[in-house]
């Protein structure tokens, strides 16, 4: 095996950035989430955005799906949404000719390239279970029948963190199924003010380039061709095996307030967005600190809080900072009177 | 800056020297305790000193190279070091990857080599307290223990020597022997060890002993024979006066000096005069070295036989009677059982005084002052009475009876066997 080369990779890395900016371009001031998105699509994970309405989760799922050319379709979950309402149903159709009546699929909104949850969170755990399969297979099963969904396929859902009254939480196999959860903050001033001076009415201006799917599937190989080394690798899994209170390595926050670790597929998320990282920052192998940069939205929705979070009001960023101050990189051990400065 | 193969070089060196310091630290101050203790241990038993820093350097050299030798293999590996280098350095997994995969267009950059940061307050701090702890159990001064110093014999084994050397100058004691004690002595004075004198004062009191005993084997021969020689004197004189002794001298000379070879009385008397100073001298220098009792120097000067000499020659012209004028030598308590008797006066006790003392009364009433009251031909009925708290069980006499006295429990079962017995 060897490393892609640097000729091979730069131009892969200058369309990924040029994502990033054409999405920086749509949606003034959200550079960082921008990348994370661009880093979860590049990994081929289903990204969960959460925040206040109107921050524009819903405009930046739009404007992906517009860069990338991507099909896009929107479904605003409520809780009478019923499963048939996403993935399609059986319908009984009269046959052209006086022919017998027959059962033909009508595909759900599902069957795009990004399905765009709207507000998840209200619709019924039926529902929700619905979409178990499709962010996993990337296949829907109705009636015996699997059929398997467009590629790419990504699901981003928004949810709202206020507002829980009618709300179902997300079941932990289905936040599980998500390579990132993103939190949409408000902007600054300055964005504000960019905002409201450059878009009329907030419309957005339309993309000056596009990455044709063919860009994005070449695209997605590079990212495949990036190296991870045996020590970052091993440093992922003793970061999350870390998240275990009954870990070799748990932290005192982790003893104290985690109830449920991360699992492997976290591990598997890490060394996917790690990949993307890296390809985004024109390198062919993973380093430590790309490892870093993503496992706050890695993490961050896949450890349990007990109460005594709730208590101290302890998040799982904090429980993730300690994570990432105590864990040694490396694990060269010395005894603690040495050091390497 | 350096390219990274040689940082991780010099890294690893820095980091495989700091380990082994520690280790090296650590083992020595442990070894350090272990050898204070041993050295302890070691010089109450008694072994030199030499020996015990001798075993203690040449262990600190062999827990030194051992410590060393772990510190460095329990230095972190290149790939370790690597891994290391990278995530300081924000490499960005390449220098990792270099481990893994041949790099091709890709160039390492190049990397500062960290400095290798020990506290070893704490443990050079241990270290000295081990090694203070190691010359201390060196140099404290424990008692009872003596680490193979010889035992000063010297003046007393002189004082033996000169003993023996006298015993042989006057032919007591065989050379034979003599040099055997003497060699005794020699060997005690050089390998006498001071962790056992108590064995060294033992031989040497044994040697003194056997040298004192055949000074006072050799004395009261001297003795002995000076008493004879003191008689065969005192015969001479009586004989040089009387030629009808000279026949008992001859034979006393015989018997006393049989090489003499000569029958005159005077010369006989003059050679027996001559041994004797030869004996007293012999005494006088034994008595001089502390081997003899004084006293027996006085005892032969006055042999018990001199009684004898000053009575032959008061009685030089008589028999050999005694006082009695009857033949016999014996007195009140030894001699022959056919001499007779003799006693003196008899005591007159008319005058003598003696104290009056008056014996206290009986304690027993006077049979004379006892009265019947009454007589019974039963045996008198016993009231079982509790035992009192004294153990005395007290009966009263039945049947009429007046009389009442305290049968003692051991009395009981004589005194039950008495009344109750059948009359045949």
């Amino acid at each position: 095996m060897s490393l892609i080369q640097p000729d091979e990779l730069l131009p892969h890395t200058r369309r990924a950035t040029s994502i990033i900016d054409e999405l920086d371009r749509i949606l003034l001031g959200r550079t960082a989430l921008h990348r994370l998105v661009v880093i979860g699509i590049l990994s081929r994970g289903h990204i969960l955005l959460e925040g206040v309405p109107g921050l524009g989760k819903t405009m930046l799922a739009k404007a992906l799906g517009d860069v990338l050319s991507l099909e896009l379709k929107r479904v605003q979950f409520t809780p009478d949404l019923m499963p048939g309402d996403i993935l399609g149903t059986n319908i009984l159709q009269e046959s052209d000719g006086g022919g017998p009546r027959r059962l033909a699929f009508q595909p759900g909104p599902i069957f795009a390239n990004i399905l765009l949850a709207d507000e998840i969170n209200r619709a019924s755990p039926k529902t929700q279970s619905a979409l178990l399969e499709a962010m996993q297979e990337r296949a829907v099963t109705l009636l015996g029948v699997t059929r398997p969904l467009p590629d790419p396929f990504f699901v981003m859902a928004s949810q709202n963190p206020i507002e829980f009254e009618g709300t179902y939480p997300l079941p932990e196999a289905q936040i599980d199924r998500f390579l990132f959860k993103l939190n949409v903050t408000n902007v600054d001033v300055d964005v504000l003010d960019d905002i409201i001076s450059t878009r009329r009415r907030g419309e957005p201006p339309a993309p000056q380039s596009r990455v044709t799917q063919d860009e994005l599937r070449e695209l997605f190989a590079a990212v495949d061709r990036i190296f991870l080394p045996k020590a970052v690798s091993r440093y992922i899994a003793r970061l999350v095996a870390a998240t275990h209170p009954e870990g070799p390595e748990h932290t005192e926050s982790v003893a104290k307030y985690v109830s449920l670790g991360a699992s492997p597929r976290a591990a598997i998320a890490l060394a996917e967005a790690g990949r993307a990282e890296a390809l985004l920052s024109g390198r062919p192998t993973v380093g430590f600190d790309d490892v870093r940069r993503v496992t706050h939205a890695v993490l961050g929705h896949r450890l349990m809080l007990g109460y005594r979070g709730r208590l101290d009001g302890i998040g799982t960023r904090q429980v993730v900072d300690d994570l990432l101050k105590s864990i040694d990189e490396t694990g060269v051990r010395l005894p603690e009177d040495v050091t390497i400065a | 800056m350096r390219d990274v193969e040689s940082a991780v070089r010099v890294l690893r060196r820095r980091v495989a020297t700091a380990l082994a310091l520690r280790a090296l630290l650590m083992a020595a101050g442990g070894w350090f305790l272990l050898w204070g203790i041993g050295a302890l241990i070691a010089r109450v038993l008694g072994a030199p000193a030499d020996v015990v820093l001798a075993a203690g350097l040449a262990g600190t050299a062999i827990v030194a190279v051992l410590a060393a030798g772990r510190g460095i293999r329990s230095a972190p590996g290149d790939r370790a070091l690597l891994s290391f280098l990278d995530a300081r350095q924000h490499c960005g997994g390449l220098a990792a990857a270099s481990a893994d995969v041949p790099l091709g267009g890709w160039s390492l950059p190049n990397v500062d080599v960290p400095a290798i940061r020990w506290n070893a307050r704490k443990k050079l701090l241990y270290l000295a307290g081990c090694a203070a702890f190691v010359i201390g159990a060196m140099l404290i001064p424990i008692g009872g223990a003596s680490s193979h110093h010889t035992l000063q014999l010297g003046a007393d084994a002189k004082r033996l020597e000169e003993k023996i050397e006298l015993l042989q100058e006057e032919k007591i004691i065989p050379p034979e022997r003599a040099d055997a004690l003497q060699q005794t002595v020699e060997e005690l004075k050089t390998n006498a060890a001071g962790d056992d004198p108590a064995k060294a004062w033992e031989t040497l009191d044994a040697v003194d002993d056997a040298v004192t005993k055949a000074a006072g084997t050799a004395a009261e021969d001297a003795i002995r024979k000076g008493e004879t020689l003191s008689q065969l004197e005192a015969m001479a004189s009586v004989a040089a006066a009387d030629p009808a002794a000279l026949a008992d001298l001859l034979r006393a000379a015989e018997s006393a000096a049989p090489h003499l070879g000569t029958t005159d009385p005077g010369k006989i008397g003059a050679a027996a005069r001559q041994s004797k100073a030869g004996l007293r001298n012999r005494l006088a220098k034994l008595a001089a070295k502390g081997m003899i009792d004084p006293k027996s120097l006085r005892k032969f000067d006055n042999p018990e036989s001199s009684e004898l000499a000053r009575y032959l020659r008061e009685h030089r012209s008589g028999s050999m009677a005694g006082p009695t004028g009857r033949p016999g030598r014996g007195g009140v308590d030894r001699g022959r059982g056919d001499a007779p008797l003799f006693f003196g006066e008899e005591t007159q006790t008319a005058n003598e005084k003696f104290k009056d003392h008056a014996l206290p009364p009986a304690t027993a009433a006077s049979l004379e002052d006892s009265q019947l009251v009454g007589m019974s031909a039963t045996a008198p009925q016993q009231t079982q009475m509790r035992a009192s708290a004294g153990g005395a069980l007290t009966a009263s006499g039945g049947a009429g009876s007046a009389y009442t006295t305290t049968v003692l429990p051991r009395h009981r079962g004589t005194v039950g066997r008495f009344f109750e017995r059948t009359p045949k």
